[in-house]
Order: C-alpha cells, then structure tokens, then sequence
C-alpha cells in the first residue's frame, strides 16, 4: 500500500478525484483488503467528526449588527461563547468592535487627509499633565493633523484621528484616506478645530493591537456614551467609497499586511477630576501608563491642585481628556 | 470561486455607509466561523478575541477586497491567521492541560466491554483531544475540511497553499488521527 494509494483513498472520501482516479481507487480497494480496512476507519472518523462539540456564540448577530451601526465606543460583554453555557461573557466582545471599527476606519480615512488641515500644538507643555508627562515616548504628535472638534457642551466620548507624514507614507499604498480636494479639508468640515487646543488633558498610551480592546474597556468601561461628533460611520463611508475607487491600481489584497501598519487614534471623554485621577490609578496599574512610587500622591495633588482648577469655569464641572493612543503591530506577524 | 452578486451589493452597500449591510454580509459566515476557531484554538474564549479581531479587520479592510476569491475565503484567511498569530502568542496558556480540566483526563485506551454509542461518543471525545495535539498546519486543514466541510480548493485558498498540499496534509492528519483511535476502532469492529 503506497503513500500515494492512501492518499487516494483520504480524497476519495472527500470526493476530490476524477472519474479515471476514482475508478483506480475502486478497483485498488476491491483487491486490497488493507485499503478497505483504511477507508472504513476513515469513514468512521468523519462520522466520529459530528459528535465534535458545536460552539455558538450567542446573540452574534445582535453584536455583529451594533459593530456596523455603533458610531462610538461601547464596551458592554454580553456574548456567551461556551457551547452549553449560559454563564455571559466576561470578555467585551463584539461590543467593542464597533467602536474601534468606527475608530480605525475614520483612522484610515483620514490618513490622506488634506495639506492645508492646520496642524494642532500638542499640549502645552506647561500644562501637560502628570500621565503625559510619565507616559511611554511615542512617536511626535506635533504634525499629526487632529481634525476632530469638541462638542462645547461637552458629549465627547469616541472617535479617533490620525495622522502624520510618516504613517502616511508607510500606508498609502495599503489603506487609502478620503480624495484630496480643492481646498485639501472639504471631506472633514465638521472636524475643522483643533482638538488638543480644547483638551484640558491630554493622555498619550503605546499598545499593540491586542491590547486596544481592553485599553478602551478600560477608558471607557460602560456603555453609557454620547454619540460621536463626526456623525459616525454614514459620514465616513463616502470617503472611504472614494478611497476604494483609488485603490483599484493595487496589486492585491492587503490582508497579511495589515498587522505591520501602525495606527494612531484619539479618544475622547469628559469626566470630574476623582474620575480623571481613578483613571489614571487604572491606567498605570495596569501598565498602560508608567507608575512609580509616588505615583498616587503625584495623582492626588494634580487632582487637587490643577484639574480642580481647570473645572472651576465649567458648568459641567468636568474635564475635557484627550486619550491620544498608538497603536503598534503585535509583536508576532501572521504566518505565511 | 468569486464574490457573489449578492455580496458584491452588500459590500457596495457597506463602502456606501449602510450598517445593516455589514451584518447582512457577515451573518451567514460569523456563527460557523465561530465553531471553526473555536476547534482550531481549543479555546471558545481565544476564539471570541480572534473572531472580534477578524471582524474588525474586514470592516476596516473591506474596501481592500477586491472579489478575487470568494468574501466567504477571504473572511476565513483573515481568520485563521488570526487564530495562528494567536496560537503562537498565547501557546502556553491554551495547552492539552486545559483542555483535560475542561473536558475531563484523557480517556484510556484500555476500556471495558461498552456499547457502540457509548463507545461512539468515546471515540468522539479522543478524536477531540487528538486533534488538538495535531500541529498547526495539520489541524487547520483538518478542521477546515471536517468541521466546515471546505473543499480542498477552498482550504488551499484559504491557508494559501495548493490543492495537493492540502489533500497531502488532510490524509497525513487523518492518519495522525487514526493511529489515536485504532484501540477504539478494534473494539468496534464485527471481530470484538
């Protein structure tokens, strides 16, 4: 019995040979009792293949679903994936896809985004705050075109931008941004003012991708959110239309690639200075930001001696806070 | 094979701002696509995390689609590169150990005189084990054929090799599998 026979004999039961093969293996079984020993244990395993337990993740349409219509972050678990099990998810789940689909895409739309945006100054550095100050060195933010604007009422919460020369140029050829236009901005008017300029704190964090989810559950735990000032996805997918219609020239498609491309989000939210300070306490305990020993006093007397200056003209009594988050490619690339 | 009609409109739809064309696009494959990592990752909690990343990355990805295989192939390529990206980071944690708290110790091969159906669901459950301890570029095909019952065309799209690797690596699999479950065959067989 030859390697190749019993190859035979495995594609046969997976009707994947011609008529001239499959006559050849009818005739080698009906003389080889070895052979037919060999099929039918085979069989016998496909059939042993639909005792195999079903996994189901419950309600996935309903997660699918909000992942296309959520144009901000919401981070609530709710799906079971345990076949058998009734116990809900403890992970975020497809919750928190919309709101990093929404994040990532208007990214990527926005990459190309037009010359004549103006550049936003970063924080002032007088005023940057303790997190920024301690935070991990990221890649410079000052010619990164923020074009996302802050409702003045507050209702922040969501959204991400990007982007700069160097993520353009390493990208273009990979994840097209909207059709530049005459004036360079007009597919972003309603993101025309400069968002740091209005942050009265600005966060920075480096994650790979695998630790985005629970970052932003962690920024964000629930779900209780205001809708994204960009009007969400509607806005974006004309751009993104035209992003695909100038992509045709491309040789292929991107998919093994997409893990080596950063991407740069922000991320904003309003919340009191004891929220902004327990945040912080969160972020650093969980490594997203930099701790030190003092780390909670330092936390302590920024809380009461800035923020709770910062909030004294707010009738909202809470602080504008800018999470500017790079994404990097997990360490491990996909295999070929 | 290449993107349907249907799909090609619901895709248009999607890069034309429609939601609901998103959840459209993706309902027929999430709940399969769901049980084909679970049983590639051994893990229904690594399968959630891989399966919320795939559909990240086609929403955000689409418009790079371009209809050259089928939206079912290249939804399952991102997929199940995923799923191997994720095995080999969290290989340490999603091992045979686990699998024996979560499914009992691994049955014996020496067993009592039992009934077919009894011995039926035994043989099931090393089967189970087996092809976890089934390497990685053997299980995918595997599962890919088996558990979503893909034809070799579509597993060679899928895991970007040739149909006849793929029906070499099916049948080696099997044989891997086989030999795990030979004590089990014999007591089975007309003989015993």
């Amino acid at each position: 019995m030859s390697e190749i026979n019993e190859e035979l004999i495995s594609a046969y039961l997976d009707h994947e040979l011609s008529t001239e093969e499959r006559d050849l293996v009818e005739v080698a079984l009906a003389h080889d009792p070895k052979l037919r020993q060999l099929k039918d244990e085979l069989e016998m395993m496909h059939e042993d293949f639909g005792l195999l337990p079903v996994y189901h993740a419950l309600d996935i349409q309903h997660f699918v679903r909000k992942a296309a219509n959520q144009p901000t972050v919401q981070l609530t678990p709710k799906i079971s994936a345990n076949p058998g099990s009734s116990a809900p998810n403890k992970k975020l789940w497809l919750s928190s896809v919309v709101g990093i689909a929404a994040c990532l895409l208007l990214a990527v739309t926005l990459i190309n985004q037009s010359d004549d945006t103006k550049p936003l100054a970063m924080t002032d550095s007088a005023s940057l705050p303790l997190a920024e100050m301690n935070a991990p060195p990221t890649k410079p933010l000052a010619s990164r075109q923020l074009t996302m604007e802050l409702e003045k009422d507050g209702a922040m919460g969501g959204l991400a931008i990007q982007e700069d020369a160097g993520i353009e140029d390493a990208i273009p050829s990979k994840v097209g941004g909207p059709p530049k236009t005459n004036n360079g901005n007009a597919e972003v008017k309603s993101f025309s003012a400069p968002l740091q300029n209005k942050a009265d704190e600005t966060i920075r964090i480096t994650v790979e991708q695998k630790q985005l989810v629970r970052l932003l559950a962690t920024i964000e735990p629930t779900s209780k959110k205001s809708p994204v000032v960009n009007g969400g996805l509607p806005e974006l997918a004309e751009a993104r239309k035209s992003n695909a219609a100038n992509e045709v020239h491309q040789p292929k498609e991107l998919v093994p690639d997409f893990d080596k491309v950063s991407t740069d989000l922000a991320y904003a939210k309003e919340c009191t200075p004891e929220e902004l300070a327990s945040l912080i306490r969160q972020l650093k305990n969980a490594k997203y930001l930099p701790s030190s020993e003092n780390a909670d006093a330092e936390i302590n007397n920024k809380t009461r001696d800035d923020y709770k200056d910062q909030i004294k003209n707010k009738q909202s009594g809470k602080l504008q806070v800018l999470f500017l988050i790079s994404v990097k490619p997990d360490l491990e690339s996909d295999p070929k | 094979m290449t993107v349907s009609q249907d799909e090609q409109d619901l895709i248009r739809s999607i890069l034309a701002g429609s939601s609901d064309a998103f959840e459209r696009l993706i309902s027929p494959y999430s709940d399969r696509l769901f049980n084909t990592l679970a049983h590639i990752l051994r893990n229904a909690e690594a399968a959630e995390d891989v399966l919320q990343d795939a559909l990240l990355q086609a929403f955000v990805k689409l418009n790079t689609y371009q209809g050259k295989s089928s939206f079912y192939t290249w939804l399952y390529r991102i997929a199940v590169n995923l799923a191997f990206s994720y095995r080999r980071r969290e290989r340490p944690t999603i091992s045979m150990d686990n699998q024996k708290s979560e499914h009992g110790e691994e049955p014996q091969s020496t067993l009592e005189a039992v009934d077919a159906e009894s011995l039926r669901v035994e043989r099931a459950e090393i089967l189970h084990i087996a092809i976890g301890e089934l390497t990685e570029e053997f299980r995918a095909v595997i599962v890919l054929r088996e558990i979503e019952g893909c034809d070799y065309e579509t597993i060679g799209d899928i895991l970007a090799i040739s149909p006849g690797t793929v029906r070499s690596r099916i049948h080696r699999g099997r044989l891997q599998l086989r030999e795990k479950l030979i004590p089990l065959f014999k007591q089975n067989s007309p003989a015993t």
